[in-house]
């Protein structure tokens, strides 16, 4: 079984950035979770492990199985795992799959606007508490704005931290204007 | 008539003093962000982003 994993690693991977790079993750995940329940019928699988079948008719012979459910992203990478003889590792593909997913989603993109650039030591501070305060991985992305005047302002989808001066004194400014 | 006279006075004056004193407002916070400005550099500046990582 581990052997089976550490044969699907490298598919998964790969189908996991190319899912990224297309922005489609929801709909790889879909058309994967076709195609390895398709794989897992019995008489599926006895007819891809019949030697007679070549790599291109067991990719036709899946590919026509799943119809129209999968993206067509998915049908080459079906062609691509039929040409090693590797379609019976799907199961495993879609398992590794889900994990790289399920982390990817666990992360969590920052953005954070600071008044003059923030040291690395700084950036792996804020990095570290707000991955305490979100219970997530956190990626940052640094960018600078002066009119901040000094501080920052911290956004993490629809979190808003605002602590730089220019907050501070509009606060100040709407307190006393009432 | 007096009386409505110096209610409407009063009320002016009520106006103006709110004015002058959101007009005072904007002029304070101006001369602070000129102040902060010129006075905050980059040391002051990862203070403050210090301050902001501890504070979360």
């Amino acid at each position: 079984m581990a052997e089976l994993t550490t044969l699907a690693r490298p598919y998964a991977k790969a189908a996991f950035e190319a899912a990224v790079e297309a922005g489609s993750l929801g709909d790889w995940s879909e058309s994967l979770a076709t195609v390895a329940a398709v794989v897992s019928e019995p008489a599926v699988r006895s007819a891809l492990t019949s030697p007679s079948l070549t790599g291109e008719k067991q990719a036709q012979l899946v590919t026509e199985l799943c119809g129209d459910e999968i993206i067509g992203q998915v049908k080459n990478f079906i062609a691509i795992l039929a040409e090693n003889k590797r379609i019976p590792l799907m199961p495993e593909i879609v398992t590794l799959f889900e994990t790289l997913k399920a982390n990817q989603e666990m992360k969590v993109d920052v953005n954070v606007i600071s008044a003059f650039p923030l040291s690395d030591a700084l950036q792996e501070k804020l990095a570290a508490s707000l991955k305490a305060k979100l219970q997530r991985e956190v990626v940052l992305h640094s960018e600078t704005d002066k009119s901040l005047i000094g501080g920052a302002v911290i956004r993490a989808g629809d979190l808003v931290i605002d602590g730089s001066v220019r907050g501070k004194l509009a606060k100040l400014s709407e307190s006393m204007k009432g | 008539m007096i009386a409505g006279a110096q209610a409407e006075i009063e009320q002016e004056v009520n106006r103006a003093k709110e004015q002058l004193r959101k007009q005072v407002a904007g002029i304070a916070i101006a001369g602070a962000e000129k102040i902060l400005e010129a006075s905050i550099d980059e040391a002051t500046h990862a203070e403050l982003a210090e301050k902001l990582a501890a504070s979360l």
